[in-house]
């Protein structure tokens, strides 16, 4: 079953002369539970598709379907909702909020959503991603491999309809690389999260579902791995 | 241009808005500076102009007695290179005056010649006609003009001579006789010489006159011969030089006798200080008395000893400092802020090898390059705002100062444009050394990586360790969670454990409450100062007419019995000596007749009143009668006004009680009446002839020549005495005067004199206690805060006010009370309703009145209110653009901070947002923030406010005792929307900023 559809999604940047077409007329869609990799060349467009999946950015036309429903059709408060509720973004500079701990950034979705912490799924989370015992510091008490994963936990706290990846391994070295492909790779296999993942790592890539390859915008390349 | 320049220049220009407000911020500071500093120079200017208009440029004035070695030293001086200029005045003699000439031109005609440069110097400056050339020309006062007849071109003919002291009959010896003015602005010694029976008088001595001056010693003139004139010119402005203690001068040219006295005037060279310019003058003039010119010395710089000087260099101060600090938060802001944002950009370069010199001159060069545009535009700024301020106030500056002549103008001072482009460029560079130390000490690998836990405290990290009980996560705490959600919990969380960056917003809200509230103190307290040296009050009416009565002069038929025998005629000092009581009377009988007669005098007032109430275009405010009062009160009830003796209203008598000297005014019935109701009285209690009550004013203001007080007159109600009548063996007082007596073992006390008419026009004086008296009680039954209007502003002393029906049985002594009505004009032409009124009231006390009339005058007061309103106008307008200019600084300040501190969070807002923060999440947390802000910006900046006005209050305080201690509170309430507006505009700005933002570039904003 279809989670995700993409369908003729374009997004200019600019306008005019200076109009940069940044995704040109893509569609695909992804099965839920899914392991997707998108690989590309540096300004490929492969972020912006991951930012107008994510409900962040808003496409110059084209749709998102995410479990059916037009992401695009909702308010900007509607939006602000789908993000805490549908998706789970990770970015390779991590972004946490320099003043939250540990737990408060990862439970920062929750809060957002006026619901309680469940604190069974927090703990469960804490100790999956190797941070027990860190529950109180601050990202700038943490190794960029750490923090790496108070992301991951952030984006898996909601259980959303589809975590979102950008490099989540760019920044860091290959064993803390190894480890949280490992996490997304575990997650993805043990609760059916689906995964897209932006990656320059091509082992990573390979160790996907799926890979879909942007050039210029476009799709240029999309194939299954047997395995 | 090197690289740190470029990238300098590139960063100023990459951050435009920013970089604008900051040159502002630093223009407005030089502009401020500018202004203060340019009208501190330009008041200077103008009283220096001002004075030397009046008395001349003078600082020295040697008056030479020692004839033989005169010349010599006039030469002396004259090569001295330390002088600057001379000029001289020489007695040549005395012109004897008749009678009528006296009574308009002083005893004698004191003729003098001049030599050298006495426009400039002294100040003589003919107002008509020229200075004469020979001695046979002369210059007079204008009064000869105007009173005397004589016109230019005319001669006059004048018999000359010496004055001769003379020893008065039955005297014998010698006495010093001192001179000094004090009232000229000068300061000299008191130079006393000693005169014996023969000895000459020159012109810096007073009319010797045993019989009023108490001395032994009269005076005439000697060695006359006659001498004619041609009358070259006038003069109107006597200043210190043209007015001798013996009359006007008469200004002549040619040689004089060669004892003649002579008054040498000095101007000098390079003098810094009043001692030098004695010093120098005595150098010059061995021996000889020398006077200084000390308001000119004054407004030269060369001395500073006046406590309104004083006050005015403390506001400077005090206005600069604040402006400084104002500025230098502004600016350290700017660049605080600028450095924080970039700090990345310092790392990068940094790394490529830029060295912490470089970096730190980067920012220094970054504030020079904002100094070097905004403080020219400063200058010019302040320049031009203080010429259209004078421009526009420059007639009412100059009246305030009280000169129409002299043109206040901006003086463009080069000191003053050095002094304010310093000190802001010095404040500049205070701003930006943190800052630019800040950049220098970029850690390259922290900044690359943007390390996140700079924006985090060790508190900050301590409470957020403690907060990881699942339970507890996100429970809405204080009252920021509970109104405004996560939104809210996130502010407080952020606010928290942030490091003190964020209070910036507030210590920049705290100024701009700080830099309102001085700008309101100003305007307080100056008003108030204001008021007092134009007298404030309110406006009776538009015209108000003045008449006494000449009872001693019966007017018309049939008015016989206006011929009143009047023994005490009280503070009206008429002259009684023609009403010699052919046989004994008692005080009883005394005090009777002058109530009668003061009755009889009301009645024609009332008429008076009524008559020129039917003149067309007169609408009737009211009328009043005022006299004097001789009261003898309880200590208890008296107040420091009149207990402390050197305030000269009063003080204690020998037998404890408090004398003084005050005033009673008879208000109209209906005025009365309205006055009472509004203190809460009843009006009927004032109209029981057998009980005498009175509303006394509480307070009063005294000036002792330096320091304005607002005294206490009276502290509480009670019962004083009123002195009605005196006779000594049954001859009623002429007078009442006022003395210390030598008491036993209290020489200093208070005591009223009575005195009798003596032989040849003296005085006899007899002390009370031998004198049969008859006072009065009156109950002074409430003590009202403020005069009614009808009633004269607060007086100096004590004023008791009671109806006008009074006056039909009780004159407190007084034969001649002196009529004030008051009218309106119904068309609003109050100059020709004026000159109605005084056609009405001749005629009605020519035609109805059985007395002659002693005077009849108009005042119209719109004329002075308007020119009163003129001087409140400057003093408002010049704290209203203070207030505005500090308030655009204050804002700027605010606008800076408050965007910045959004502006530097954008990624974290962004990644807020990036996982769900809603819109209306976000503006709770902005909202949450502000409130924050104000909170904390208030509380201090009020705090310190109060230190500011205390301050301000000690500084004018230091010219006006006992002006009350006041918060501007239509200032506070400015101050606190003004907060409210600019955070709210700052707030606008800073969110449109990182809504523009995108949130997807936001978040990547953190690749370098």
């Amino acid at each position: 079953m279809d989670i995700l559809t993409v369908s003729h999604l374009t997004k200019i940047y600019g306008e005019g002369e200076a109009a940069t077409r940044a995704l040109d007329d893509v569609s695909f869609s992804v099965e839920e539970g899914e392991f997707v990799a998108i690989v590309g060349s540096s300004g490929s467009g492969k972020s912006t598709l991951l930012h107008l999946i994510g409900g962040v950015d808003r496409p110059t036309s084209g749709h998102v379907l995410l479990n059916g429903a037009d992401v695009y059709a909702r308010s900007d408060e509607e939006l602000a909702v789908f993000r805490r509720r549908e998706v789970g973004l990770v970015y390779q500079f991590y972004n946490l909020v320099p003043v939250l701990n540990v737990v408060e950034n990862m439970t920062l979705p929750v809060a957002l959503d006026g619901r309680t912490v469940n604190a069974g799924r927090l703990q469960g989370l804490v100790q999956r991603l190797g941070l027990a015992g860190r529950e109180g510091h601050l990202p700038s008490q943490l190794s960029g491999g750490q923090q790496q994963r108070v992301a991951i936990g952030r984006a898996l706290m909601n259980a959303p309809a589809v975590v979102l990846a950008d490099e989540p391994t760019g920044n860091l070295d290959t064993r803390n690389s190894c480890e949280i492909m490992q996490l997304l790779r575990d997650s993805n296999r043990e609760f059916g999260q689906t995964m897209i993942v932006i990656t320059h790592d091509e082992e990573i890539a390979l160790a996907a579902d799926r890979i879909i390859a942007v050039e210029d915008g476009r799709i240029v390349r999309d194939e299954r791995i047997r395995r | 241009m090197n690289a740190t320049t470029n990238f300098t220049v590139k960063s100023l220009r990459a951050n435009k808005v920013r970089t604008l407000v900051t040159i502002a911020g630093v223009a407005l500071a030089a502009a401020l500076l500018t202004a203060v500093l340019t009208t501190y120079a330009s008041l200077n200017d103008f009283l220096y102009r001002n004075e030397a208009a009046l008395a001349g440029t003078w600082m020295a004035c040697v008056e030479a007695d020692d004839s033989s070695v005169l010349d010599e030293r006039i030469t002396g001086a004259q090569a001295d290179p330390q002088v600057f200029g001379t000029a001289i005045m020489r007695d040549i003699g005395f012109a004897e005056l008749t009678a009528d000439q006296q009574d308009t031109q002083g005893t004698y005609l004191a003729i003098r010649s001049i030599e050298g440069d006495v426009g400039d110097i002294c100040g003589i400056e003919p107002s008509e006609g020229r200075l004469p050339e020979s001695d046979r020309e002369i210059m007079l006062f204008a009064t000869w003009n105007d009173y005397g007849g004589v016109s230019l071109g005319d001669t006059v003919t004048f018999n000359v001579g010496q004055r001769v002291a003379r020893l008065a009959p039955g005297e014998e010896g010698s006495m010093s006789a001192g001179t000094m003015s004090a009232s000229w602005g000068v300061q000299g010694e008191a130079h006393e010489s000693e005169i014996t029976d023969g000895a000459p008088l020159n012109s810096s001595m007073g009319v010797l006159e045993a019989d009023i001056d108490g001395g032994i010693f009269n005076e005439e003139v000697t060695n006359t011969e006659e001498r004619t004139y041609t009358v070259v010119g006038f003069y109107d402005r006597p200043g210190y030089a043209l007015s001798t203690a013996a009359g006007m001068v008469g200004v002549t040219a040619g040689a004089a006798a060669p004892d003649a006295f002579t008054d040498v005037f000095l101007t000098l060279n390079d003098v810094t200080n009043t001692q030098q310019v004695e010093e120098a003058a005595e150098a010059l003039f061995p021996d000889e008395h020398v006077v200084l010119h000390t308001a000119m010395l004054r407004y030269m710089g060369v001395s500073s000893d006046s406590s309104i000087w004083t006050t005015f260099y403390g506001l400077v101060v005090v206005l600069a400092a604040v402006i400084v600090v104002a500025c230098v938060s502004l600016i350290f802001n700017a660049f605080n802020i600028s450095v924080a944002e970039r700090i990345k950009q310092f790392g990068l370069l940094s790394s490529v090898g830029a060295s912490r010199r470089q970096l730190r001159r980067a920012v220094v060069l970054e504030g020079a390059i904002v100094a070097v545009i905004g403080i020219p535009c400063g200058l010019l700024i302040g320049l031009a705002g203080c010429a259209v301020t004078f421009a526009a106030l420059g007639p009412a500056l100059a009246q305030l100062a009280g000169s129409v002549e002299v043109p206040f103008r901006v003086a463009v001072n080069g000191w003053v444009l050095l002094v304010a482009s310093v000190l802001t460029f010095v404040t500049v560079l205070v701003s930006v050394w943190i800052p630019a130390k800040r950049a220098s000490r970029t850690n390259i690998i922290d900044s690359l990586r943007a390390a996140s836990g700079s924006r985090v405290s060790r508190r900050g990290a301590a409470r957020a360790a403690k907060c990881t009980a699942p339970s507890s996560l996100w429970k809405a705490r204080g009252a920021a969670g509970r109104v405004l959600g996560v939104g809210g919990m996130l502010a407080r969380i952020s606010r928290k454990r942030g490091t003190g960056k964020g209070r910036a917003a507030s210590v920049s809200l705290a100024l701009a409450i700080v830099l309102l509230m001085t700008a309101g103190s100003l305007s307080v307290f100056l008003g108030t100062l204001t008021d007092v040296v134009t007298g404030g009050g309110e406006l009776a009416g538009e015209v108000g007419v003045m008449a006494q009565l000449d009872v001693e002069t019966p007017q018309g038929e049939g008015t016989a019995d206006g011929d009143v025998q009047a023994g005490n005629d009280g503070a009206t000092g008429a002259d009684s000596a023609a009403t010699q009581p052919a046989a004994p009377m008692t005080p009883e009988a005394v005090a009777a007749a002058n109530n009668e007669l003061f009755a009889r005098q009301a009645e024609v007032f009332a008429g008076a009143f009524h008559d020129l109430s039917q003149v067309a275009g007169a609408e009737p405010v009211g009328w009043k009668m005022g006299t004097g009062l001789y009261a003898m009160l309880p200590e208890a009830m008296a107040g420091e006004a009149l207990v402390d003796q050197e305030n000269g209203m009063g003080g204690k008598m020998a037998d404890g009680r408090v004398g003084t000297v005050g005033s009673v005014a008879y208000l109209d019935d209906a005025a009365f009446d309205d006055y009472a109701k509004s203190l809460g009285l009843d009006p009927a209690d004032f109209r029981d002839p057998a009980h005498l009550r009175a509303i006394a004013l509480a307070q009063g203001y005294g000036n002792n020549g330096s320091v304005y007080q607002l005294l206490n007159v009276l502290r509480e109600p009670g019962t004083l005495e009123a002195l009605t009548a005196a006779t000594y063996h049954g001859e009623p007082a002429a007078g009442i005067g006022v003395g210390a007596t030598s008491g036993e073992g209290n020489s200093e006390a208070f005591a009223f004199q009575p005195y009798l008419e003596g032989d040849d026009d003296g005085v006899e004086w007899f002390p009370l206690e031998e004198a049969e008296v008859q006072t009065v009680s009156v109950e002074v039954v409430a003590l009202a805060e403020e005069a009614p209007a009808i009633a004269s502003a607060r007086g100096e002393g004590l004023q008791l006010i009671v109806p006008e029906s009074v006056a039909a049985y009780q004159s407190f002594g007084n034969d001649a009370p002196i009529f004030y009505g008051y009218f309106d004009s119904a068309d609003g032409d109050h100059g020709a309703l004026a000159e109605e009124l005084a056609t009405a009231g001749s005629a009605y006390f020519h035609d109805k009145s059985p007395y002659g009339l002693a005077f009849y005058s108009f005042n119209d007061y719109i004329e002075q209110r308007d020119s009163n309103q003129m001087i409140a106008t400057v003093v408002n307008v010049f704290c209203l653009l203070f207030a505005v200019i500090l308030a655009l600084i204050a804002m700027a300040n605010v606008f800076n901070t408050v965007t910045n501190s959004l502006i530097l969070r954008r990624r974290e807002f962004a990644v807020m947002k990036s996982v769900g923060l809603s819109n209306r999440q976000f503006r709770a947390m902005v909202a949450e923030e502000c409130v924050a802000w104000c909170v904390r910006g208030l509380v201090p900046g009020v705090l310190l406010s109060l230190f500011v006005s205390f301050l301000l209050w000690q500084v004018i305080s230091g010219s006006m005792t006992g002006l009350p201690f006041t918060l501007p509170w239509s200032y506070v309430a400015l101050a606190a929307a003004m907060t409210v507006v600019a955070v709210g505009a700052s707030v606008a700005y800073g969110m449109h900023r990182c809504r523009a933002d995108n949130v997807v570039e936001a978040l990547h904003a953190d690749a370098v």
